[in-house]
């Protein structure tokens, strides 16, 4: 196994239209990496390419030094996981893992050995003889992945694994993943839209919009500095607030007060999530605000507070519990603000 | 997805199986000479001017009557069932289900011939001739009564009978129900039903085969004699007449309709 | 049995039973009636009687040969329409389905051009070198099984492409990512789950063509004659009617007994939709 590089990779439906143009991805050998964001960005289309399931127009999809860009689907060996599990109806869980292993004409001893490993591992060894209407969501699923990982992959894609799966079991599946993915050290394309499913479990992050990769960077990089107003406003930036700068890491709000924060040449927007803004001092830059709404969120308390910036979102901890039409003052400190240019 | 060229090229050919008949029908039927021949020897038009001759105009009126007659009696059947086997569902209604399409398991000829010897029995015990314009309308219905009940069905399936009570709730008696609610929802496969139930009929051969008597001879029936007796090309002509009838139609349906609702 | 039941059943029911099962009941009676009496004679008669052996026989193996036949161009078609998306499907659908909208006379016409004496396909043998003399299919037994299986072959289609559309293109994705070829997919992953589409469009291809009277009529005649066409024969041509009752019963108990025995096969071999 080696890494995985995608160069200047171009994919197009109708032979007119770009759907991905110079595309660039490299992921280190054994490394697992989300491609995040929101719905028609492209993110399924690079995994389709990825697949070969579209061919590309163009680039390269390179593992090691190996371009596979025009290897047919069946001839690329890489395992995929698909959204409905797509297992075959036809066949027991222990047919449906070891079909891939019998079209590569193992020997049967053989494949029944490593068929048994693998469904070990995933503790599905009761349920082999089952066929898959008779399995539950999370039980599909570990038999899509034993069956994507025992043809022994040079690269594992996922492709929203856990979208179909309720909360609870989505965080025990997701480790699963993650540990699955460890014990074998492949290389893993995760494809999602599920911001903190991608986090917990991803080396890298590659948040993708309008067919380009907004930023590609590991999980704690992303959430604390995000380099776009995309980036920052899909990772839960709630706050984005229009500034100009009037002179090196001093900006003007909408509504004249200024604010520091780090320097940033060009910077349209500042970013700032609810909890970091500070609810109560009086300061030179505070801003005043009506409380509108308040919503209890287990942890904390949200409210959205009507000021002369607009609607601002700040959350408090469980102590400090605020009214609706309650004024409350807002600080927006100095190191929770992010300053965006682009 | 790309498709395997081998499979374009034998899907081509299925087509070609299924359409290429009926385009030598069309050719056939403007043959100058008295033969069914491709190619033809000459054109000529004069094979339509005999196909609206009587007794092919005769046929049609009879056929188009019992069309019409037996969908709308199949329909007056057909609906209420349809609606009570999707309101309730029991083991009674199962069974009885079964009741209502056993029809479909009678060979047609075997049903044609079964009210045949009824129609005698009628003759012989009550000395009463049924006309046989009136047992041909009788027996279609039998044959497009499990259709109608088919297709209805399909509708009543999605409907929420929760919205029954609803309109009870709200004032309406079962009639407004009926009138207002029910009916209009399922004017679509009122509509399917009404044609697909008018063309099988007016297609049927085998359920009218003992059935008809002189003057009341179904057009396919016509069609099917005069191919058997001699085949010039005015079965062609009449053919074709009813082949560009039949497109209108099935136009009009995926007009209206959408295929997708029909012949499922 | 409350009120609104009896209204909207009773009177269907009343209906079957007076112009269903009563003729049948009828016709039963007088299969086995000899001069008043009960007797299986009629029976026996019939099954010494070597035409109605040739036309069971016949019956049997032209609607084997239909369903194979309809099976076989049936499969791929509706997997491409299947996997056509848009107006193009659509397009085909109608196209699958206009010819069963035809009367089977209509679709009839055609072949006897084509199977005819110097007919398309008499010319086309002879060009290729095939035959020297002009030769006549029709009234052929081959002549009724190429008209059937273009007059039911459609109903194939139609009962094939509803259960297809519901395979998944990921589940077929699935297995070409594991290493299978098209046509490994087509016989590992979409004929096994085409299984009740199958068994469907079998059900209805076989009682169509065993029950079939007109394509047999015009193509196959009295050369080559049918359970179906017998009937007819027997009764209004020779006048044979004690045994045209009893074939009747026949060809009806064929019938059921044909389709009860090919779905309870079904669920022998499938299993699973019994389970459920």
């Amino acid at each position: 196994m080696a890494r995985l590089v995608l160069n200047d990779l171009k994919v197009s439906y109708d032979g007119k239209v770009n759907i991905l143009e110079d595309y660039n991805l490299e992921i280190e050998d054994g490394k697992l990496v989300s491609i995040l964001g929101p719905s028609g960005c492209g993110k399924t289309t690079t995994l389709k390419a990825v697949a070969g399931f579209l061919q590309s127009t163009g680039g390269e999809i390179l593992i090691g030094d190996e371009d596979y860009s025009k290897v047919p689907v069946n001839k690329r060996n890489f395992g995929i996981v698909f959204q409905s599990y797509a297992l075959f109806p036809n066949m027991t869980v222990f047919e449906n893992v070891s079909y891939g292993l019998k079209l590569r004409k193992i020997p049967k001893d053989e494949i029944e050995k490593k068929v048994l490993d693998i469904l070990e591992t995933v503790e599905l060894i009761a349920l082999k003889d089952r066929k898959p209407e008779n399995l539950s969501g999370g039980q599909r699923q570990r038999v899509a992945l034993a069956r994507a990982l025992v043809i022994s992959p040079k690269l594992l894609l996922l492709d929203e694994p856990l979208s179909n799966l309720d909360a609870k079991l989505r965080i025990e599946m997701r480790s699963q993943i993650k540990r699955m993915q460890q014990k074998f050290n492949i290389t893993t394309i995760l494809i999602t839209h599920d911001q903190e499913e991608c986090f917990s479990i991803s080396d890298k992050v590659a948040i993708m919009n309008d067919g380009k990769i907004e930023q590609y960077d590991t999980p704690e990089n992303i959430y604390s500095n995000p380099k776009s107003i995309f980036v920052a406003d899909f990772v839960g930036f709630k706050n984005l607030l229009d500034v100009t700068r009037i002179s090196p890491g001093v900006y003007r709000l909408s509504n004249g007060k200024n604010i520091e924060a780090e320097d940033v040449e060009n910077a349209k927007k500042i970013a700032i999530r609810p909890q970091n803004i500070a609810v109560g001092q009086s300061s030179d830059s505070f801003i005043e605000g009506t409380i509108k709404v308040r919503t209890y969120l287990g942890e904390d308390y949200q409210y959205e507070v009507d000021t002369d910036l607009g609607e601002i979102v700040v959350s408090t901890s469980k102590a400090i519990a605020l009214n609706t039409g309650d004024i409350i003052k807002l600080n927006f400190p100095k190191d929770g603000i992010c300053v965006l240019a682009s | 997805m790309k498709k395997s060229k081998v499979l374009t090229i034998f899907v081509c050919l299925v087509f070609f199986y299924l359409l290429f008949p009926l385009f030598i029908t069309v050719v056939a039927s403007f043959n100058s000479k008295d033969i069914l021949t491709y190619p033809i020897d000459g054109f000529s038009l004069k094979w339509y001017k005999s196909a609206f001759s009587s007794s092919y105009i005769s046929g049609f009126a009879i056929s188009f009557q019992v069309g019409v007659v037996a969908t709308i009696i199949s329909l007056c059947f057909g609906v209420p069932v349809a609606y009570g086997l999707a309101k309730y569902k029991s083991k009674f209604t199962r069974a009885i289900k079964n009741v209502f399409f056993s029809p479909v398991l009678i060979p047609g000829i075997v049903l044609s011939y079964s009210l045949f010897l009824g129609w005698v029995f009628i003759a012989k015990e009550f000395d009463t001739r049924l006309p046989k314009l009136l047992v041909l309308m009788l027996a279609h219905i039998i044959v497009l009564f499990p259709y109608t009940i088919r297709v209805i069905g399909g509708a009543f399936e999605k409907f929420d009978f929760t919205i029954e009570d609803a309109a009870e709730s709200l004032g309406a008696t079962k009639k407004d129900f009926i009138l207002h609610i029910l009916l209009p929802s399922i004017t679509p496969a009122i509509i399917s039903a009404s044609v697909l139930s008018f063309i099988t009929s007016f297609n049927d051969i085998p359920i009218s085969i003992f059935l008809y008597g002189r003057g009341s001879t179904p057009l396919p029936i016509i069609m099917m004699q005069d191919v058997e007796k001699y085949g010039d090309p005015s079965v062609a002509a009449v053919s074709v007449v009813l082949l560009f009838m039949t497109i209108g139609i099935t136009y009009l349906i995926e007009k209206t309709l959408g295929l997708n609702n029909y012949g499922r | 049995m409350n009120k609104e039941k009896l209204v909207i059943f009773l009177p269907s029911l009343c209906l079957i039973v007076v112009l269903v099962f009563i003729p049948l009941l009828m016709l039963a009676q007088k299969s086995l009636s000899v001069d008043g009496t009960i007797s299986f004679a009629n029976y026996l008669e019939l099954f010494g009687d070597s035409t109605f052996k040739k036309a069971l026989k016949n019956t049997f193996s032209i609607s084997f040969f239909v369903v194979f036949a309809t099976l076989l161009i049936g499969l791929p078609t509706a997997y491409f329409i299947s996997r056509t998306q848009g107006r193009l499907k659509n397009v085909l659908l109608l196209l699958t389905l206009f010819p069963l909208l035809t009367n089977a006379v209509v679709r009839s016409i055609s072949w006897m051009i084509i199977l005819g004496y110097d007919g398309i396909l008499s010319r086309l043998m002879s060009d290729l070198g095939l035959i020297d003399e002009p030769i006549s299919l029709m009234y052929s037994k081959l002549a009724v099984i190429i008209g059937s299986t273009y007059i039911f072959l459609p109903l194939m289609i139609v009962s094939l492409i509803g259960v297809m559309d519901n395979i998944s293109q990921e589940i077929e994705d699935a297995s070409i990512s594991l290493g299978a070829s098209r046509l490994q997919t087509f016989f590992n992953v979409i004929i096994p789950n085409s299984m009740a589409g199958i068994i469907v469009g079998v059900v209805l291809v076989f009682t169509a063509t065993l029950t079939a009277y007109t394509t047999p009529n015009i193509l196959g005649g009295t050369r080559t004659v049918v359970l179906a066409t017998l009937v007819q024969q027997y009764g209004t041509t020779l006048g044979r009617w004690e045994l045209v009752s009893s074939i009747s019963i026949f060809l009806f108990a064929l019938t059921v007994v044909v389709i009860t025995l090919i779905n309870k096969s079904a669920s022998l071999v499938g299993g699973r939709n019994e389970e459920k």
